[in-house]
């Protein structure tokens, strides 16, 4: 290779390959700042960037997105110019999540308005924001089909792959009792091998891993039933959620935490749980769960509750790896429930001193009824009610909650959600919810407050428990591969577990864990 | 057995087989000529292997990282979080001017592991500036309008939210 052509070879930074490769060294912050440097690093920067966005950050490339402290309720409006933004990042998106704290916010208006105050000082769900956001942008792109990531046909519907065409999975959480909602709660992982076939596109099945008793049979259905991970935790013990599990065919990883005694909370009458909670009391599919992780004060005692045959037992048969712990995955602690006992419910945001409480939540529940059938309008009738005045919405705010139903005129017709009161105190807002706990830097337990697996030795040091557990596992689990505990110590069987009786499995795993157990 | 490289100025090195090795060009040229037309065929000390595009410096600093990893396998594949060994640190240095060439060298002569450290390199020296130190510190003409940028700055503030919480 002569000179001549050295001097034509590309300067390494040109090269989107190298660029890669060197953005995938780079914090988020640092990669925001590369995508400015020029289009070439943009492209580059902008798939590193975008690959895995929650839904709250992704809004912010919207101007509504970026308002002051997050969008009031009901003004989250898409303009032209943010559905060219959108355009540019859409397109390399490979998953969304928001977790199951960031759509509390919901729950937070609720007390606000229980407690007679101005809960517009809480920006609008990051869930609310981005359905409100794919309606408006369907709408633009109808308008203009220039404004969609992907060529649309003139007349069709801009359909989920059109908007996001790499999107390939959805993370997100829900509550499994809306009564019991901070402690019993779901996270999931959604993979989306045909999003199109989805029934609304994207806004679907999000909207279903909130919205309330209406939506019960779908979040169960579209949610726990195509989730191939999901991240449990009950504080109480849920039937139905065994019973949607018992129904999925996609989930492979289950992680658990059980704060229930398993005592008190046993079910004598399985039948009868299934036929109070469904009409249909479906028989179980066929669920190859690989990877189990329970966290729960007693294993052995939880563990053989688990595999009754109307629990986890028929997805059991072909589990690989089996996790115990005894440290939860929520730390309940963390959570305000001084007064929530007293109340006789679990909350995170309880509000002091407040006599109007529990009589504005009943029309809470009222209210929430409405919004679910409220959502399924058009958007326009959303945005017409952000211009209406503090006291109109006050005025609304009454007469919804008190009648339990909205006003003939559909253009005045509020529901709860839409109804606003203008205020800027965030002052008064942080004395009330802590700057901590304001919405938007709500910790995430599930990413923040990840606590290892540990102290399960010692309580496994006594011999009759250890057995009894261990027991139950070789019974449950044939084809077991690997049994951790602690979060450090793993137990790895061979072809000679799987080949074995039930007591040759109980042996083997007995004398395993004990070797462990004793070498440290 | 052992191999003469020779650099762009001319000047020679003498190398072991493990450490040219190291560099899949060399090995490429020594052992996998009968496969490729038109490639020199080092049969012998006696024949030299030109390396047209490496100076004579960035040559012997890439000779000190191959001899380095003649007995141990490099790092061939990471992403942010992955700690690099402190050698390879202190080896690859902030001087970016240098970076750049050893990187340059490192792709022309098929060394995946310091074209890895080497991109490690640029993104430390890159941490914490902004588009347009970046685009002075590396020369790039910046190809955005005023008006794109300061848009690009707001849509993407919210990544630095973490850095500067207001």
């Amino acid at each position: 290779m002569n000179g001549k052509a050295a001097a034509h070879l590309p300067h390494p930074l040109y090269l989107p390959e190298i660029l890669s490769i060197i953005f995938s060294h780079l914090p988020n912050v640092d990669l925001s700042q590369c995508l400015a440097v020029s289009r070439l690093w943009f492209d580059c920067a902008v798939q590193g960037l975008y690959k895995h966005v929650r839904i709250v950050d992704f809004l912010k490339v919207t101007e509504s997105g970026r308002a002051e402290g997050g969008p009031r309720l009901g003004q989250f409006v898409l303009t032209m110019q943010d559905a060219i933004r959108l355009r540019k990042y859409a397109p390399h998106i490979l998953t969304l999540s928001c977790t199951s704290h960031e759509y509390r916010n919901r729950e937070v208006r609720h007390d606000w308005k229980a407690a007679g105050r101005s809960y517009a000082l809480v920006p609008l769900d990051p869930l609310d924001q981005f359905s409100t956001m794919i309606r408006q942008w369907h709408a633009l792109i109808l308008s203009d089909l220039h404004l969609s990531p992907q060529p649309i046909r003139q007349g069709a519907f801009p359909t989920l792959q059109d908007l996001f065409p790499k999107l390939s999975g959805l993370r997100g959480g829900f509550d499994l009792d809306d009564d019991l909602s901070p402690t019993t709660s779901l996270e999931f992982t959604l993979p989306l091998d045909s999003p199109s076939a989805l029934v609304n596109g994207l806004t679907y099945p999000l909207q279903a891993a909130y919205t309330y008793s209406m939506e019960r049979e779908l979040r169960g259905t579209e949610l726990l039933l195509r989730s191939s991970k999901a991240y449990a935790n009950l504080a109480v013990f849920q039937p139905y959620f065994f019973f949607y599990l018992r129904q999925s065919a996609t989930l492979r990883e289950l992680e658990l935490a059980a704060l229930w005694d398993s005592k008190t909370d046993a079910v004598d009458d399985w039948k009868a749980v299934w036929l109070e909670e469904e009409t249909v009391p479906y028989p179980a599919r066929r669920c190859a769960l690989r990877t189990l992780v329970l966290r729960c004060p007693k294993p052995a005692e939880m563990f053989a509750r688990l595999v009754h045959e109307d629990m986890l037992g028929p997805q059991l048969p072909e589990l690989e790896r089996l996790f115990f712990g005894v440290e939860n995955a929520v730390d309940i602690e963390e959570w305000d429930m001084s007064e929530s006992e007293e109340e006789g419910e679990l909350h995170p945001f309880t509000i002091d001193g407040d006599e109007e409480m529990s009589d504005a939540s009943e029309h809470g529940v009222e209210g929430e009824e409405m919004s679910t059938e409220e959502s399924g309008t058009d958007s326009s009738d959303t945005d017409e009610t952000d211009v209406t005045t503090s006291e109109e919405e006050e005025h609304h705010f009454h007469e919804a909650s008190m009648s339990g139903s909205g006003s003939d005129g559909e253009g005045d017709w509020q529901t709860e959600d839409e109804i606003q009161v203008d205020g800027s105190d965030i002052a008064a807002a942080e004395a009330m919810f802590g700057a901590e706990l304001l919405p938007g830097r709500l910790p995430s337990y599930f990413e923040d407050g990840y606590r290892p697996l540990v102290r399960f030795s010692a309580l496994m040091k006594d011999g009759p428990a250890l057995h009894a557990l261990l027991e139950a596992v070789a019974v449950a689990c044939p084809a077991l591969k690997v049994l951790g505990w602690d979060g450090r110590a793993n137990v790895t069987l061979g072809r000679a577990y799987a080949a074995s009786s039930v007591e040759g499995r109980t042996e083997m795993l007995e004398r395993e864990v004990r070797r462990v157990l004793e070498t440290r | 057995m052992s191999i003469t490289l020779i650099s762009k100025e001319g000047a020679q090195f003498l190398v072991s087989k493990p450490v040219a090795d190291r560099i899949g060009v060399v090995r490429d040229c020594a052992y996998g000529a009968d496969f490729w037309l038109g490639y020199a065929v080092a049969t012998d000390d006696s024949m030299g292997i030109t390396l047209a595009n490496v100076t004579s410096s960035i040559l012997s600093k890439i000779l000190v990282w191959c001899e380095h990893y003649k007995d141990m396998e490099p790092l061939v594949d990471g992403d942010s979080n992955m700690e690099f060994p402190e050698w390879d640190m202190a080896y690859i240095g902030h001087d970016m001017n240098q970076i750049l060439f050893v990187l340059e060298a490192a792709d022309y002569l098929h060394i995946p592991g310091l074209l890895l450290l080497a991109c490690k390199g640029i993104a430390d020296v890159l941490d914490g500036r902004n588009p347009r130190g970046i685009c002075d510190l590396l020369g790039i003409v910046m190809d955005f309008s005023h008006r794109q940028e300061v848009d690009m700055d707001k849509e993407n503030g919210y990544w630095r939210w973490f850095l500067h919480p207001t």
